[in-house]
């Protein structure tokens, strides 16, 4: 992995991690970022299939990392006795 | 017996739309076949979605209950073959790891190819054709596959000698690979039992879309400790995180066994399946022996001229028909390091002559996209980080697999016990604990039987079947949670006796046994504390 594919995986979780989110402008930022990652990993590409293969592959981590940090952040919570 | 009716009526709808589009398809004939295919196969699960759809009430009720029904049916084969598939990712390592005398190393494929061929043409001079998978780096041995007196032999070549003396007997990793679509039964029914699984899954995944209702709003969603629905949320989470897989990796698996499930397509142009498949592939096709005895002619030259046309591609296959005959034939199949599609640059050469017949790039669409789906599935062509997220996501296939067999399972059991629901649900602890097992016990024999044993290679897979077989037994005769407690803490000390013949401290192929090996160790130990913390719990 090039430093380019690093950080077009970083934007990646964070743009799903931003469409997890309630607020509707951070939606929106989140899925813009999610394209923003997808064109950089395109540009950045020798092989656009092998890009694609791994874009789609890679989200489905991003997907389950944003659900463990919620899940995380949930417990975090419910023990400070907070309501969730 | 009306769902059987309906599935197979629904196959029937899919063999006729497949048998259509290609007769009425204004393209060339093979394109059309393939077209064909492509809609029979996305065609069986989706008219059987109809037609359940036509006989039970309500689209959501029907479909929720057929992908419980199909989970069920079809959920342990699914799984054996999603875990056999998920170390096939890492066939060449897995083969690498089991033979320790070599090590991960630059390799000279083509002086590789030639003691290869060297060797086969003084031992195997009368088989029909010899298959050789040229040494490379991921894998510094040839693999070569012949036939001999009606029996298909396989063995790994040294790469500078040619012989197999030197290297332990085994299959290494072609015997997930294999298992992965022949389940160790005769062809064609191992392939075609692999088929209907895979588009089985395809099934229950597009059931699963329309009976989650919340699909949207549970996308993130995952609460542990809560019993049921902690399994729920996770059979949720992973099933649609990673659902553009597995739903590509199950479409494109059942479109590598199409001839198979599919062969009406191919009656709309041709007499029978053997000539479209030489349509298909001509380059690739066997030439009838002539019975005249002939000697190949020198390989050096055959492979330094397919060196100069393949350039940076390398050679992935090496086929020589006939070798002991005047019809010899040497078929050079490119690599695709370069490209998704496998298997689409192919040079034909006479075996007699040495001289180049046929220097063939695909072209033709179909074919085009059916090398691409083939070569999405087998992911020859996937970088490190590609292949580890393959592995990854089919192991997210086995948590959604097993997860849902559980659900069923516990949800029934619920309602009231039945011989039968207890004894399914024993079996499903030797099936989904158990397997892995099993599984593990193919790298404990792999370095613990004696390396000169006779016929070492079945030796360890009968090993791997007694074991399972013995692991089922057991889950039969006891209670499923006992079951599953043994099972798991057997899966501990197998993953560690695993990472302990694996010498961590050694290459890289070790060392990455070890991590997974000791990962596994990790969770089964997890897995087997929160067992006694419901237990205790109540």
């Amino acid at each position: 992995m090039t430093v380019a594919d690093s950080y077009g995986t970083l934007l990646q979780f964070c743009g799903v991690f931003m469409l997890s989110l309630h607020r509707a402008w951070v939606r929106w930022a989140g899925g813009v970022l999610l394209a923003a990652s997808l064109c950089l990993d395109i540009m950045t590409a020798e092989n656009v299939g092998f890009t694609l293969v791994f874009w789609i592959c890679a989200l489905a981590f991003a997907v389950i990392a944003t659900a463990l940090l919620h899940t995380v952040r949930r417990q975090w919570v419910q023990r400070r006795g907070g309501v969730f | 017996m009306k769902s059987a009716a309906v599935i197979l009526l629904a196959y029937g709808a899919a063999a006729l739309l497949s048998f259509v589009v290609a007769g009425v398809l204004p393209a060339s004939p093979v394109n059309a076949v393939l077209a064909g295919v492509f809609a029979g196969l996305a065609g069986w699960p989706l008219l059987t979605m109809l037609g359940f759809s036509r006989v039970r009430p309500g689209f959501r009720a029907a479909m929720t209950q057929v992908h419980d029904m199909a989970g069920i049916f079809a959920g342990w084969l699914i799984y054996v073959i999603t875990l056999s598939g998920t170390l096939s990712v890492f066939r060449p390592e897995i083969s690498l790891w089991a033979r320790p005398e070599l090590r991960a190393q630059p390799v000279d494929p083509v002086g590789a190819t030639r003691a290869a061929i060297g060797w086969l043409s003084q031992h195997a001079p009368h088989a029909s054709a010899w298959y050789i998978t040229p040494a490379r780096a991921r894998a510094p041995f040839s693999w070569a596959a012949w036939d001999e007196n009606g029996a298909f032999l396989q063995r790994a070549l040294d790469p500078v000698t040619g012989a197999p003396d030197a290297i332990r007997d085994t299959l290494g990793g072609d015997f997930f690979y294999r298992f992965h679509f022949e389940l160790q039964l005769p062809y064609p029914w191992g392939r075609l039992t692999a088929g209907i699984a895979a588009l089985a899954l395809v099934f229950v995944l597009l059931t699963g879309i329309v009976a989650h209702r919340r699909i949207f709003l549970d996308f993130f969603t995952f609460r542990p400790g809560k019993g049921q629905r902690s399994w729920l949320d996770a059979h949720n989470l992973a099933g649609v995180a990673a659902l553009p897989f597995h739903l590509a990796i199950a479409f494109t698996g059942a479109v590598t066994l199409a001839s198979l499930l599919m062969p009406w397509a191919a009656l709309a142009h041709y007499p029978n399946a053997a000539t479209f498949e030489s349509a298909l592939a001509p380059s690739l096709s066997a030439p009838a022996a002539t019975g005249t005895a002939s000697t190949l002619a020198p390989v050096a030259s055959v492979l330094a001229e397919a060196g100069r046309r393949l350039k940076t591609e390398g050679m992935n296959q090496v086929y020589v028909y006939n070798p002991s005959d005047s019809a010899a034939t040497i078929v050079i199949l490119g690599d695709n390091n370069d490209r998704l599609a496998f298997g689409t640059h192919v040079l034909r050469f006479d075996g007699k002559t040495g001289k180049l017949l046929s220097d063939t790039q695909e072209k033709r669409p179909a074919v085009t996209a059916f090398a691409v789906l083939y070569g999405l599935h087998v992911a020859h062509f996937a970088p490190l980080a590609t292949r580890w997220l393959y592995f990854a996501s089919g192991i997210l296939l086995l948590v959604v697999t097993g997860s849902g067999l559980r659900l069923w399972l516990r949800r029934r059991l619920r309602r009231g016990n039945t011989v039968r629901l207890v004894a399914l649900d024993r079996m499903n602890a030797g099936m989904v604990a158990g397997t892995p097992v099993a599984f593990s016990t193919f790298f404990l024999a792999n370095h613990l039987l004696p390396v000169t044993l006779p016929d070492r290679a079945e030796r360890e897979i009968q090993v791997v079947f007694a074991v399972w077989f013995l692991l089922l037994l057991v889950a039969l005769l006891m209670p499923a949670r006992k079951s599953w407690q043994i099972f798991t803490g057997l899966g501990c000390f197998s993953a560690l006796a695993v990472a302990l013949c694996s010498a961590p401290w050694g290459s890289s192929v070790q060392w990455g046994v070890s991590l997974v090996a000791i990962c596994l160790a990790g969770c089964c130990v997890q897995a087997l504390w929160a067992m006694r913390a419901a237990h205790d719990g109540g």
